[in-house]
């Protein structure tokens, strides 16, 4: 009997303690109410509760924290303060994979915040833990610790490095291999953040066959999959050539290429990022993009992408256009050019017209047919309006400034020419006028095109100071034409005409002026 | 007698004769002078004329023969100018025409060919056209797919809901339960992981409704007793998916077992720890994959491979100088 009322008493106390911790889980996953969680005090009531003999409340309280640690940083921070971590951690060997999986959600939670808090993590033992979690056979383990490693890694190159030597990269490699979609997402996901810091990294990554498992994988209907897969890729192509190589020699191209006309946003840019990391090495791996036909794809996606979405794809356009004449003349061909006007005219955001006029630099500045290109696109003016506005950031005057220069320096378009010659600020005029006095002296045309649109004029009243080199392009424009036409194009040339006017007096009495004069002097016979 | 008589007849008149014969001559003097000088120069003129006519008649004979003298010797000399000029014509026209074939030839090998050119342009623009081809094929197979993946949950989904009380607890292990496995497997899993969908379409009907019956509470026409929570946040709470997974799996009383089944499970379904590679592994030769080799681009044949008629000598063709692979740095 007193045995029955003992059990009943413990029984009670049991359930009262699973109760409450399963309250406070459904509690801290509204975000309300976290506030007043933390002033009740939640985090040293459960701290206890995490060396309970009740399993379920144990596993039910590491939620409760992991909840309430994703929620901010202050609280994380309180959680590390507490000291819970190493009572959390070195519970993990010892219990079952719910606990596990628990733990693991807490310190993802902990670590996702800042690099201290994930330092912290790591220097109570954590990555041996979610390592051994690691090699679970229970796939929501597996995903929990791999996410949690993903956040340890993603924020500073000597976390990632801590990561690589705890040894969970083979670990994570296995992890892709499982059926299970999230286990695949969440390691691929934590892979692209090992990668991303640095090469040595991406050699361990690479060394444990990573590359292949993620090419086999390129073709899956999942999105999120497919995202965490490209960014992935990208983050091992972007270091150095021999990885490229590596990355293309999967055989990932063609297929690739279908994900720059995919639906969802992400999946396109990471495309875009892979096809720039790829093409920015050598002309060799750009011309291979470009025998597959990877420049209208990307044409193609950069119509329907704006802002951040388009910035990979129209860096991809410019590394490709940069490393020689030949490829810079594949990108025009694919109507590279035309797209990169629209997306200057219709984009707001600095960054991405710096990087399109960027691009149209690297396009326009290898010979006349390019430059050419570029001005019978009417981009002259627009990235003169870029350069002088006053909306423009530094970082976009500077390059249209650049642009301008590499790309005028080609010009030999006269149409294209003039309506600059009216409107530019003084060091892109020099430009211009050189290259004016470049094709003036050979083609008859061309002058007296320049002449009759007012160009000339508008040369004739530009300041130069003698000896300097727009003086010297002035001179040389000067010379192709006859005195009397620079002349009379010259400013002040009507009022000096006017002058003379004044002190001219015409010789129309052919002798009888003298008569005429004394007669006027002689007193008129009539008043006297 | 006669002539003395006539004389003597004539003596009266002989004087008025002498004068009147004087007068004539006078009276016609000037004008005989007149017709002498006349008839004199006349005749001077006709002889010097006719004089004048023969000088200039020899004098075009010697023209006339000075000037087919050197109009011939100049004929001959315009012939012969001519042959010169025509002969170093035709061998200029010929130098030009090896000049400009080689020089032709040359420039398309070392320095710019603008039919490989313009042949590669053509290139990447069919192969832009075929991948783009491609790409719209891809997408399109993906998005199926990706639909049928959803609609296959779907119905998965729907399936098991209709068969969620199926599920075994404690009390009444279920039809699926294997009393040989302590975990779920197999249709279990996923029963126990079903996800009771939120019915969208009853909620968009009543929104509005609800709005209005929310709306005529706060004003108090209608006062609801007991503290009751608003339609939707009731609709919310009692459609949220239950965490289940903690609180049916494992009895709350046996912490020891649970550690011990988990391990005895992990060393039989761990085999062995090698990763496994085939038996042949090491014959096999490494793998070469290159997509250089997948879309190539070859410049067409000469004519001397395609139509060998053409070919003037015997041997094959031999290049001298080296080509330069790719068309940088030039023009």
């Amino acid at each position: 009997m007193a045995a029955r009322l003992i059990e009943q008493a413990f029984d009670q106390y049991n359930k009262s303690r699973l109760q409450f911790v399963q309250t406070v889980a459904d509690l801290a996953s509204r975000p309300q109410n976290m506030e007043h969680l933390h002033d009740n005090n939640v985090m040293s009531l459960l701290h206890p509760l995490l060396m309970d003999v009740v399993p379920a409340v144990q596993q039910t309280a590491a939620l409760a924290l992991g909840k309430l640690a994703s929620f901010s940083q202050q609280l994380a921070q309180t959680l590390v303060t507490s000291n819970i971590l190493p009572q959390l951690i070195s519970q993990v060997p010892v219990q079952n994979r719910f606990y596990k999986k628990s733990a693991c959600f807490v310190l993802r939670a902990v670590a996702k915040h800042s690099v201290e808090l994930a330092r912290t993590v790591i220097e109570s033992g954590g990555l041996n833990a979610l390592v051994v979690c690691l090699e679970e056979f229970d796939p929501n383990v597996k995903e929990s610790a791999a996410w949690a490693i993903g956040y340890v890694a993603r924020h500073s190159p000597e976390l990632a490095q801590s990561v690589v030597d705890a040894g969970a990269v083979p670990l994570l490699v296995l992890c892709i291999k499982e059926p299970e979609i999230g286990v695949k997402r969440v390691a691929a996901s934590a892979l692209s953040d090992i990668c991303k810091h640095s090469e040595e990294l991406t050699h361990v990554v690479v060394e444990n066959g990573a590359i292949s498992n993620f090419a086999a994988l390129i073709s899956s209907p999942d999105t999120k999959l497919k995202r965490q897969i490209l960014s992935a890729l990208s983050n091992i192509a972007k270091h150095t050539l021999a990885l490229a190589e590596l990355v293309v020699e999967a055989e990932i191209f063609p297929d690739v290429f279908s994900g720059l006309q995919d639906a969802d946003d992400l999946i396109r840019r990471n495309t875009a990022g892979l096809i720039k990391e790829i093409v920015k090495h050598t002309p060799e791996l750009a011309q291979l993009i470009v025998n597959a036909g990877g420049m209208a794809s990307i044409v193609d996606y950069l119509g329907r992408s704006e802002g951040h979405v388009a910035l990979p794809g129209v860096m991809a356009l410019g590394f490709t256009a940069a490393h020689s004449q030949q490829l810079a003349m594949s990108v025009i061909v694919s109507r590279g050019v035309v797209q990169l006007a629209i997306c200057l005219n219709e984009e707001k955001d600095d960054h991405i017209r710096g990087a399109a006029v960027w691009a149209l630099g690297q396009i326009g500045r290898h010979t006349p047919e390019h430059a050419k290109a570029i001005a019978m696109a009417n981009l002259f003016p627009k990235l003169l309006e870029c350069y002088t506005s006053a909306d423009s950031s530094d970082d976009l005057q500077d390059k249209a400034r650049r642009t301008l220069k590499s790309v005028l320096q080609m010009c030999v378009y006269m149409p294209a020419l003039d309506p600059l010659l009216h409107e530019a600020p003084p060091n892109i005029l020099k430009y211009v006028v050189g290259q004016y006095s470049k094709v003036l002296p050979h083609d008859p045309q061309a002058r007296r095109q320049f002449v009759t649109s007012g160009c000339l004029r508008k040369v004739q009243e530009i300041q130069a100071e003698p000896g300097t080199e727009l003086r010297e392009y002035i001179n040389t424009i000067n010379n192709c034409f006859p005195e009397e036409i620079v002349r009379y194009y010259s400013p002040g040339y009507s009022e000096h005409l006017l002058e003379r006017l004044e002190t001219y007096e015409p010789d129309w009495t052919d002798g009888a002026r003298e008569d005429w004069q004394q007669d006027a002097a002689a007193p008129s016979g009539i008043t006297a | 007698m006669t002539t003395y008589q006539r004389l003597v007849v004539q003596l009266d008149t002989f004087p008025e004769l002498v004068v009147l014969r004087h007068h004539e001559a006078d009276t016609d003097r000037a004008r005989e002078y007149r017709a002498a000088v006349r008839l004199q120069s006349w005749v001077r003129g006709y002889r010097i004329r006719d004089r004048l006519r023969r000088l200039h008649q020899l004098a075009a004979v010697i023209q006339r023969h000075w000037r087919g003298y050197l109009g011939r010797r100049y004929y001959r000399r315009l012939l012969q100018e001519t042959v010169l000029r025509a002969q170093a014509d035709y061998y200029r026209r010929q130098a030009t025409l090896i000049q400009k074939t080689w020089r032709g030839f040359r420039s398309r090998l070392f320095v710019f060919n603008f039919a490989e050119w313009k042949g590669y342009l053509n290139f990447v623009a069919d192969q832009n056209d075929e991948l783009r081809v491609q790409c719209a094929l891809e997408c399109r197979r993906l998005s199926e797919e990706r639909k049928t993946v959803c609609s296959s949950e779907i119905l998965q989904q729907k399936t098991l809901i209709k068969t969620h009380h199926m599920i075994s607890t404690k009390t009444i292990p279920g039809v699926y339960n294997s009393p040989y496995h302590r975990e779920r497997i197999g249709i279990e899993k996923h029963l126990a992981s079903i996800r009771f969908p939120v019915r969208p379409t009853k909620k968009a009907k009543t929104k509005p409704e609800d709005k209005v019956e929310d709306d005529k509470s706060a004003s108090g026409a209608s006062k609801l007793q007991g503290p009751f929570l608003p339609r939707l946040e009731l609709r919310r709470r009692l459609s949220r998916r239950p965490c289940q997974s903690l609180r049916t799996a494992e009895p709350f009383e046996n912490t020891e077992a649970a550690v011990r089944d988990q391990r005895r499970l992990a060393k039989v379904h761990c085999v062995s720890e090698q990763p496994f590679r085939p038996p042949t592994a090491h014959l096999l030769p490494p793998l070469l994959s290159s997509v250089h080799a997948a879309v190539p681009y070859r410049a067409p044949p000469p004519f001397r491979e395609t139509d060998s008629s053409r070919f003037v000598g015997s041997g094959d063709f031999r290049r001298v100088l080296r080509p330069v692979e790719t068309f940088d740095g030039c023009v």
